[in-house]
């Protein structure tokens, strides 16, 4: 097991340099001077050409990528936003937490309400509910995020006035906008429970259980359910990271101060640092929940932490 | 003899896909909204970006079916024309994605080793930043409108199909003709581009498909925040953060451009699904 981890670890490491590199070649190659974005207009040659030499942007190209990474690893420094002159981490931090609470309740919608849909489907395959559930998966993952939510505004807080329309400070105000995140989610998640629970049933060892007199609630649950989850944690595990797209479309909507808002303001005000640090942070944090993915797979399945 | 077996294969699969209800219904919806797309000149009753300042916010009506936005432009006629941009936008985008990927997945597949470890942890780098959220750093650094959309969507599916081909290739690599070919003196680059490639098509087929569907679905959210297709151009997206603002007494406005995104989105859904199980060996037993 702690073999599998400090591979996994080690990979990790690898994908995040890749990630850093790519982040910063786009950093790098987009429109604008940074130095006259942060001193405005105004600003004398002299100030220009020592902020220019203070940050480095004289040096060949692959010394500013060196610079971007000690930077980062030595003193977590993802630069300066052009628009607050604060450090763009703190700009991250101030609004990451809200991002989390929103992905975190997204998921766990997503995951109690899919996989019992999906069980429920899987054990009456081809009956009314089953094509009914199916129906409303396909519909879950074919609409947009963003107009769902819409719908939700003016359902439940236009029509009927159960919910705030915007807001993210109390419960009542994160129910909307996670079932709107989790409803692609919820449907993902349910069809892949079905399909994988419904291979497993047609298996020997389910049919022995059944043989052997087992009521039929501990062979769905201890002999199907067990070994239909290592697809469903897969999908679960990048549900994740699409939430975390899917986050930015819904923060809007709800007008949720997280990093998905935040980047789209930053993108409008052309504030770059912010833009690419925000990437960075969000695929580090994808990276880590795939890592503990990986996991967990071998805690449900030994053969993987054998490997 | 390889082209035989090609051809009753296809027909296999044609066949097999005839026979799944739901996928012809897609198949059926896709066809309408194509034609909608392309034909949206004779279609739309009115001009999309015509405005006209004494028929603001009408409702749904027999002069205007889907009603009226803020400036008095017909809304179906702005849906049908948006047809047209979401449907270029998904297959434009997808075809940057199959062309480059698939180059790619073929490369690292057919060579093994060192280059299919380079490519393939290249692949991984991409895979590490959420899709969406590649495509907005993508039109952060190019800039908003709708060639740099269509970039912005495909590079962040390059890896989806550079992982299927290379899947596929690994699998036909070792088959017979392939080594006739090497045999006979054929070169890379041929036995990729008419040997490995066009044996790799069906998964790439239902990927495509399902990754058209995504592409809309992508382009769209990024019209709605402002990254995509900008306005008076119709875009479903960007129509559906118009209307927005006036949800209040004229939800018709949000509406139907959204029925359009799931309506098409559902289709290619449908498709997809459908030419899955088509060719699904484990599924024709």
């Amino acid at each position: 097991m702690l073999k599998l981890i400090r591979k996994r670890l080690a990979y990790l490491l690898l994908v995040l340099l890749g990630v850093s590199f790519l982040v910063f070649l786009m950093l790098y190659f987009t429109p604008g001077d940074p130095v006259r974005m942060m001193l405005g207009e105004s600003a004398t040659p002299e100030a220009r050409a020592e902020l220019t030499e203070k940050l480095g942007l004289n040096d060949p190209f692959i010394v500013q990528y060196f610079n971007y990474v000690k930077k980062i690893v030595l003193h977590q420094d993802l630069g300066t936003s052009y628009v607050t002159n604060r450090p763009v981490i703190k700009e991250i931090l101030n609004v990451f937490p809200n991002t989390v609470k929103l992905a975190t309740a997204a998921i766990v919608i997503a995951v109690i309400v899919g996989i019992t849909l999906g069980i429920i489907s899987a054990t009456h395959q081809n009956s009314l509910i089953d094509n009914f559930v199916m129906v409303l998966a396909l519909l879950g993952t074919s609409a947009p995020i963003f107009w769902i939510g819409i719908l939700m505004i003016l359902l439940f807080s236009v029509k009927l006035g159960w919910f705030p329309p915007s807001g993210f400070e109390s419960i009542k105000q994160m129910i909307m906008p996670a079932m709107a995140l989790g409803l692609q989610s919820t449907s993902v998640i349910a069809r892949m429970t079905r399909s994988s629970m419904l291979e497993v049933i047609r298996m020997d060892y389910v049919k022995t259980a059944r043989a052997k007199g087992q009521v039929e609630f501990i062979v769905i649950m201890k002999h199907v359910f067990r070994n239909a989850l290592i697809p469903i944690i897969t999908v679960i595990g990048l549900q994740f990271g699409s939430l975390l797209g899917g986050a930015m479309l819904t923060e809007v909507v709800f007008s949720i101060p997280g990093v998905g808002r935040l980047m789209v303001d930053s993108i409008k005000q052309r504030d770059f640092p912010v833009v690419m640090g925000s990437v960075l942070f969000i695929a580090t944090c994808f990276s880590i929940v795939n890592l503990c993915v990986d996991i967990l797979y071998a805690f449900v399945d030994p053969k993987v932490s054998k490997d | 003899m390889e082209e035989k077996k090609s051809r009753s294969q296809f027909m296999t699969v044609m066949k097999s896909l005839s026979r799944n209800k739901m996928a012809m219904l897609g198949l059926f919806i896709l066809i309408v909204l194509v034609l909608c797309a392309i034909f949206a000149n004779q279609i739309a009753p009115y001009d999309y970006a015509k405005q006209n300042l004494r028929e603001t916010f009408q409702h749904p009506s027999a002069q205007h079916w889907f009603g009226t936005d803020e400036f008095g432009r017909d809304i179906f006629s702005r849906v049908v024309y948006g047809a047209r941009m979401s449907l270029m936008v998904g297959v434009i985008s997808v075809s940057i994605a199959v062309l480059i990927g698939g180059l790619l997945g073929a490369i690292a597949g057919y060579y093994g080793g060192t280059i299919d470890n380079i490519i393939m942890r290249c692949m991984d780098v991409l895979l590490a930043i959420p899709q969406t959220l590649l495509a907005i750093a993508v039109v952060a650094a190019l800039g908003t409108g709708l060639f740099n959309l269509m970039i912005a969507v495909g590079i962040s599916s390059i890896p989806t199909y550079a992982r299927i081909v290379r899947a596929s290739v690994l699998t036909i690599r070792g088959e017979e003709y392939i080594e006739a070919a090497v045999a006979s003196g054929d070169s890379d680059a041929k036995i990729i581009m008419k040997h490995i490639l066009p044996n790799c098509l069906a998964p790439v087929m239902v990927q495509m498909t399902l990754g058209i569907a995504f592409a809309i679905l992508t382009a769209a959210g990024m019209s709605f925040i402002g990254l995509g297709i900008q306005p008076p151009t119709p875009e479903w997206g960007n129509m559906l953060s118009g209307g927005r603002d006036y949800i209040r007494g004229y939800a018709y406005m949000t509406v139907f451009p959204g029925l359009a995104i799931v309506t098409t989105v559902l289709s290619l859904n449908l498709l997809g699904d459908g030419l899955r199980d088509a060719l699904d060996p484990k599924l024709k037993n």
